[in-house]
C-alpha cells in the first residue's frame, strides 16, 4: 500500500484533470456532430456555440426521404455481412492450417502476408475496376464485399494464427484420436475454442466493411449499390452542402461501430494489439 | 467454452445473408422489364432540384415514374464516361455538362440522334440547337441555359460625384465597359482598399477556371480548335486573358486565393467587392435583397462561357422511349416557364422567352438575350484534366512564378505537350 | 516445430497410415484449409497486381476511346519527369512524418498518465475513471473515417465552427492551412491507436521496477525517461513504423473528404493522385504506373517492417 503524501496528490489530480481534459477533446468532434445535427441549418451559421433550440429531427428525416439512407443501409449490412463471412470464414481456415499443418512454402507465405497489409487500396483499385467492369459487377455490392474483403484478410490471418498457436493441442489430438477428419477437428474443436479470436476478427471485419469508402466510390454507380459511406458523400454536392442531413448521417453512420466498439470493447482493444 | 451447435447455426445464417445479397444486389432493378421507370443522371444543383420539383407533373401525364439521381459533382465525371462511353446501360437519360462536355459528347459519346427521336415542332422552338448538333446529329436537348454576366455596384455608377471624378480621370463616362480596358479602369477606380476593393477572382482552382474562361471566350479565344484539332492554349488571346486574369487579381480583397465565386456573391453583398462577373443565377438574390445597389450587364467582351444541363439518350439507354417521353416533358413550354420562373436560368424555348410572365419573372431578360447569341463552349474533349492543368498555370502566374505569358506557354509547350483537341 | 515433428513421428503406425504418410497428410491438410484464401488473394489481389504491371505499359482512356493500345514505357517516363507526382510524393511524406510524430507524442503521454492512474487506483472512483477514460479514447478508433472527416470538417469550418468561434476569428482552416488540418483530422483517427499499444505495453513493465525506482528517489519525469520509455522502446519502434508505413499507404478518406486534394494541389496524397489519375482524369495507363510505383513502396515498407518487427521483440 502506498500512502500519497500532499504533493503527490496534487500532482496526481493534475495528471487526472490532464487525462480527462484529453478524453474531452477527442470525444468533442463527434459530440459536436451530435449537437450540430439536431440544429437547423440557419442556427447553424447564426449561433455556433450554442445548443439547438429545439431538436432538429428532420435532418434524420431528411436522411430517408432525400438521401437513399434506407437502400443505403441495406448496402452496408448486406457488404458488412458478405465482409466478416468471407474474412471469419477463409481467414479462419487459413490461420488455422497455418498454425497446425504448415507446409513447404507456408513460412514464406505468412511473410508475405505483412506485405499483403501494406498494399496501398487505391492502388489495388485500379485494377480491380477494369476487373469487376469486365465480369459485370460493378454495380453490385459483390465487388465491394470482394474488394473490403481482400483487404481485409491479411489482417485476419496475422490475427488469429497466434489464437490457433495458443490452443491446447491435446483436445484436437483427442480429437483426431477419435476419428475426425482434421477438418472436423478444425470446425467442431478449435473453432469454439477460439471463439474469443473470431469473435475479434469479426468485430474488426465488420467495421473495416462498415466504414470502407474507397470502393463504394469507385465500384458503384446507381444508388441500388451504394452503401452509407459513399451516400454521405452525395450531401456534399460541389454546389451546396446540406449541413444538417451531412452531420445526422455522419452521427447514423457512426452509431452502429460505436455501440458495438463499446460492447466489444475488450475484443477491439485485443485486435488492436495482435494487430501488429 | 463449448459452442457446437451454436457456432454452426450462427455461421449458416451469415451464409445465408451473404446468399441473399448475391440474389438481390445482381438485381439492379432490370429496368426494360417495366417500362414504367425512367432513370435519370443528373448533378446536384438547383436546375436539378427544379426538375425534381416538378417531376410529378411528367409522372402523373406520362404514368412513368422519374428516378432522378443527384450526384455529387466530384463523381459526376466518372458515371458520365461510364454511361456514354463504356456503355453501362444503367440510365436512361444523362445530364452533361453543357460547356465543358459538349465537344467530348459530340465526338466521343455514345448517344442517340434526337433529331430522329423528337418532334420537328418541338425542336423548332429550341434556341441555339445548332450547338449541339454534330454532322446533323443532335446528341442533346439543354434543359436551360445560363451564363456569366457583369455585376456592378449601381448605387456607386450612378453617383453624381464619383461620375464626375471618374470623367475627370479617365475622360469618359462612368458606364458599365464594353471593353476590358474600361472595365480595369473602373476596378481600379473603385479600388480602394481596406473598405471596398474593386474586383473579384475566385482563387480556388475550379472557380479561377471558370474565371479565364470569361476573359479568354470574352477575348475570342478558346482552348482548342477541332479544325486543326490543336490545342490553342498559348494563343494571342489567351495570353491576354492570362494576363488580364492577373491584373485583376491584384484588385482583389485579401483571402481572395482560397475562395470561390459563391464567396464573391457574399462579398459584393457586403459592399466589400464593386464589381465582379458570375453565373447569373445570382441576379435573383441580389434583386430580392440589394435591389438598388447591384446592376448587372453583359460582360465586356466578344463571347460568354455556356452553361447549361444538356439531356442525352445513351445508346445503351435501357428504356429509351421513356427517356424520350421524359426529355419532350423537359422542353415542354410548361415545364420550361416553371422552371424560368423557379431557378432565374433562361428557358431553351422562343416561345417561352416571349412569355410575358417570364419576362416579368427575370428581370433583366433583355440583357441576357444579348448575350445569348455569343455563347462558348470548350473546343477539347477532355476537359476534366484541361481546366485542372489551366488552374495550375493560372496559380503559377498569380504567385508569380511565371509571367502569365510563360504561363501560358508552359501550359502549351510542357503541360500539354503533344496532346490534341481531340483524343 | 521440430518437437512436434518428433511427438507426431509414431502417429505413422495409427490409425492414420495408410500410404499417405502422416507428413504428407499434414501437408495436403494445411494447404487444403489454406487453399481458399489463397485463390481468393489470388484472384484479387495478384492477379490484379499483375494485370496493373500489364496495364502500366499501355494507353487504356476511355475517355478518348475503348481500345487499350501499347504505350511502351511512356507512363514512367511522364511520372519520372511529372511536377505533379513528386509534389504529391512529398506531400504524402510530410503528412506522414508530422502525423506519426503527433500520434506518437500525443499517444506515449496519455499512455503513461494512463498507466500511472490504473496502476495507483486503489478506490471505485479511480477504477471508474479509468473505464470512462478508455471509452472515451476508443471513440476515434470505434467512429468510421468518413465521419470523423465530417466531423472535423465542421469543427474547422470559419462560419460556424467553434473552433473560429472560440478564436474569434474567421479563418478557413482547410483552405488556408489545408496540410496541418488533414493532418489534425487524421491524428485524432489514428492516436488511439498508438495509444492503447503503448498502453498495454507500458502495462506490462513489471510493478516492481517502479517500486525500486520510488524507493531511489526518482520523480515522473525521471521514471519516464529512465524506466518507461527504455522498457517500451521495442515496442514504440514497431508501432511507429507500422504506422509510418499506414498513413504512407492508406491516407485518402480524411483528404477526399475535406480538402479533395486542395486548394489545388496542396494536400493531393499519393493515393489521391492514383485515384484521381484513374478515376476522374480516366487515364488508366497512367494510374497503373503510378498504382506499380505504389505497390513496389508497399512491398518495400513491408519488407523494412518485418526487419523492424525481427529485431525488436515485442
Amino acid at each position: 500500500m502506498i500512502a500519497f503524501s500532499r504533493a503527490e496528490r496534487i500532482s496526481r489530480a493534475l495528471r487526472a484533470g490532464l487525462l480527462i481534459i484529453a478524453a474531452v477533446g477527442i470525444v468533442m468532434p463527434i459530440l459536436w456532430m451530435v449537437i450540430g445535427s439536431l440544429k437547423t441549418e440557419t442556427e447553424l451559421f447564426s449561433s455556433p456555440l450554442a445548443l439547438p433550440a429545439a431538436p432538429a429531427w428532420a435532418n434524420y428525416a431528411s436522411l430517408f426521404q432525400q438521401f437513399h439512407f434506407g437502400i443505403a443501409t441495406l448496402n452496408s449490412v448486406e457488404i458488412s455481412l458478405g465482409v466478416v463471412v468471407i474474412s471469419v470464414l477463409l481467414g479462419g481456415m487459413a490461420a488455422y492450417g497455418f498454425s497446425r499443418y504448415p507446409f513447404r512454402g507456408s513460412r514464406l507465405l505468412l511473410s508475405g502476408l505483412l506485405i499483403t497489409r501494406m498494399v496501398t487500396p487505391a492502388a489495388l483499385v485500379v485494377p480491380l475496376y477494369l476487373i469487376m467492369n469486365a465480369l459485370g459487377l460493378l454495380n453490385n455490392v459483390i465487388s465491394i464485399i470482394l474488394g473490403v474483403g481482400v483487404l481485409n484478410l491479411p489482417l485476419v490471418v496475422w490475427i488469429l494464427r497466434p489464437f490457433f498457436d495458443a490452443l491446447p493441442r491435446e483436445v484436437e489430438e483427442a480429437g483426431l484420436l477419435d476419428g475426425l477428419s482434421p477438418f472436423g477437428v478444425f470446425w467442431r474443436i478449435a473453432v469454439p475454442l477460439a471463439a474469443p479470436g473470431l469473435l475479434t476478427v469479426a468485430l474488426l471485419s465488420f467495421i473495416a466493411a462498415w466504414t470502407d469508402l474507397l470502393f463504394p466510390i469507385s465500384f458503384s454507380t446507381t444508388v441500388d449499390a451504394t452503401p452509407l459511406t459513399a451516400q454521405l458523400l452525395q450531401m456534399q454536392t460541389g454546389y451546396k452542402i446540406y449541413w444538417g442531413s451531412l452531420m445526422a448521417g455522419g452521427i447514423y453512420l457512426t452509431l452502429p461501430t460505436l455501440v458495438v466498439s463499446f460492447a466489444l470493447q475488450k475484443y477491439l482493444v485485443r485486435g488492436m494489439r495482435l494487430g501488429y | 467454452m463449448r459452442l457446437g451447435i451454436g457456432v454452426k447455426l450462427l455461421s449458416l445464417l451469415p451464409a445465408v445473408a451473404l446468399l441473399a445479397t448475391a440474389c438481390s444486389s445482381g438485381a439492379t432493378t432490370p429496368p426494360g422489364s417495366s417500362g414504367k421507370v425512367v432513370r435519370v443522371l443528373a448533378v446536384a444543383g438547383p436546375e436539378t432540384d427544379a426538375l425534381i420539383k416538378f417531376a410529378p407533373d411528367f409522372e402523373k401525364s406520362t404514368g412513368i415514374t422519374a428516378s432522378i439521381e443527384q450526384v455529387a459533382r466530384p463523381l459526376w465525371g466518372q458515371r458520365k464516361v461510364r454511361e456514354l462511353i463504356e456503355n453501362a446501360g444503367l440510365y436512361d437519360v444523362v445530364m452533361t455538362g453543357g460547356g465543358d462536355d459538349n465537344l467530348w459528347v459530340k465526338y466521343k459519346g455514345h448517344v442517340k440522334d434526337l433529331s430522329k427521336l423528337l418532334s420537328a415542332d418541338q425542336l423548332d422552338q429550341v434556341i441555339l440547337k445548332d450547338k449541339f448538333t454534330y454532322n446533323g446529329k443532335l446528341v442533346g436537348i439543354p434543359q436551360y441555359y445560363n451564363f456569366p454576366m457583369l455585376f456592378y455596384r449601381k448605387d456607386l455608377f450612378n453617383n453624381p460625384t464619383e461620375q464626375a471624378n471618374f470623367k475627370a480621370k479617365y475622360g469618359h463616362d462612368l458606364a458599365p465597359p464594353t471593353s476590358y480596358d474600361e472595365m480595369y479602369q473602373i476596378a481600379e477606380f473603385f479600388n480602394r482598399p481596406p473598405n471596398m476593393y474593386g474586383f473579384f477572382v475566385g482563387g480556388v482552382d475550379w472557380s479561377v477556371y471558370l474565371d479565364d474562361t470569361y476573359f479568354v471566350y470574352g477575348l475570342g479565344g478558346n482552348y482548342g480548335d477541332p479544325s486543326s484539332n490543336q490545342l490553342t492554349l498559348n494563343s494571342p488571346q489567351q495570353k491576354q486573358a492570362m494576363n488580364w486574369l492577373v491584373k485583376f487579381s491584384k484588385l482583389n480583397p485579401p483571402g481572395w486565393q482560397t475562395e470561390n465565386f459563391f464567396d464573391g456573391d457574399q462579398l459584393v453583398q457586403n459592399g466589400k467587392v464593386a464589381m465582379y462577373q458570375n453565373w447569373f443565377y445570382i441576379w435573383k438574390t441580389f434583386q430580392q435583397k440589394l435591389p438598388d445597389k447591384i446592376g448587372m450587364a453583359p460582360l465586356a467582351g466578344k463571347g460568354a462561357h455556356l452553361g447549361a444541363f444538356v439531356a442525352t439518350i445513351p445508346d445503351a439507354a435501357p428504356n429509351p422511349g421513356a427517356a424520350v417521353k421524359f426529355i419532350q416533358w423537359m422542353m415542354s413550354a410548361a415545364y420550361q416557364k416553371q422552371q424560368a420562373i423557379e431557378t432565374g436560368d433562361l428557358p431553351i424555348r422562343k416561345d417561352v422567352l416571349q412569355d410575358p410572365e417570364v419576362r416579368k419573372a427575370l428581370v433583366g431578360i433583355e440583357q441576357f438575350e444579348k448575350v445569348l447569341p455569343n455563347l462558348q463552349y470548350n473546343q477539347t474533349t477532355w476537359v476534366g484534366e484541361l481546366s485542372a492543368g489551366v488552374s495550375e498555370a493560372i496559380a503559377k502566374a498569380l504567385k508569380g512564378d511565371l509571367s502569365p505569358d510563360a504561363a501560358a506557354d508552359w501550359l502549351q509547350n510542357e503541360k500539354f505537350k503533344g496532346r490534341k483537341a481531340i483524343e | 516445430m521440430s518437437s512436434r515433428r518428433q511427438v507426431r513421428g509414431d502417429r505413422s503406425r495409427g490409425p492414420a497410415a495408410g500410404f499417405l504418410t502422416w507428413n504428407r497428410r499434414v501437408q495436403l491438410t494445411g494447404i487444403g484449409l489454406t487453399l481458399p484464401a489463397l485463390v481468393f488473394a489470388f484472384a484479387l489481389m495478384v492477379y490484379p497486381v499483375a494485370n496493373v504491371v500489364f496495364l502500366s505499359f499501355h494507353q487504356y482512356s476511355p475517355l478518348r476511346s475503348a481500345q487499350t493500345t501499347d504505350a511502351g514505357i511512356s507512363n514512367y517516363a511522364w511520372l519520372a519527369a511529372s511536377d505533379i507526382v513528386r509534389h504529391s510524393i512529398g506531400v504524402t511524406v510530410v503528412f506522414t512524418v508530422v502525423s506519426v510524430a503527433i500520434e506518437m507524442g500525443v499517444g506515449i503521454v496519455l499512455a503513461t498518465l494512463l498507466a500511472k492512474l490504473v496502476v495507483e487506483s486503489r478506490q471505485l472512483f479511480g477504477r471508474v475513471l479509468s473505464r470512462a477514460l478508455l471509452s472515451c479514447f476508443i471513440v476515434p478508433f470505434a467512429a468510421p473515417p468518413i465521419a470523423g472527416a465530417i466531423a472535423w470538417k465542421m469543427l474547422l469550418h470559419p462560419q460556424f465552427g467553434p473552433v473560429d468561434a472560440i478564436l474569434r476569428s474567421d479563418i478557413a482552416w482547410f483552405s488556408q492551412f489545408p496540410l496541418a488540418s488533414v493532418i489534425a483530422a487524421d491524428a485524432w483517427k489514428t492516436t488511439p491507436f498508438v495509444l492503447f499499444l503503448l498502453f498495454a505495453a507500458i502495462l506490462s513493465i513489471d510493478p516492481d521496477q517502479y517500486e525500486a525506482a520510488r524507493l531511489d528517489g526518482a520523480n515522473g519525469w525521471q521514471e519516464f525517461r529512465f524506466l518507461t520509455l527504455p522498457s517500451i522502446m521495442p515496442v514504440l519502434a514497431v508501432v511507429a513504423a507500422f504506422r509510418a508505413v499506414d498513413a504512407f499507404t492508406k491516407i485518402f478518406d480524411v483528404v477526399f473528404v475535406t480538402t479533395g486534394g486542395g486548394p489545388g494541389n496542396d494536400t493531393q496524397v499519393f493515393p489521391l493522385l492514383i485515384w484521381r489519375t484513374a478515376f476522374d482524369f480516366l487515364n488508366f495507363g497512367q494510374a497503373s504506373a503510378l498504382a506499380v510505383v505504389a505497390v513496389l513502396v508497399s512491398a518495400a515498407l513491408g519488407a523494412a517492417l518485418l526487419a523492424v518487427r525481427r529485431l525488436s521483440p515485442a
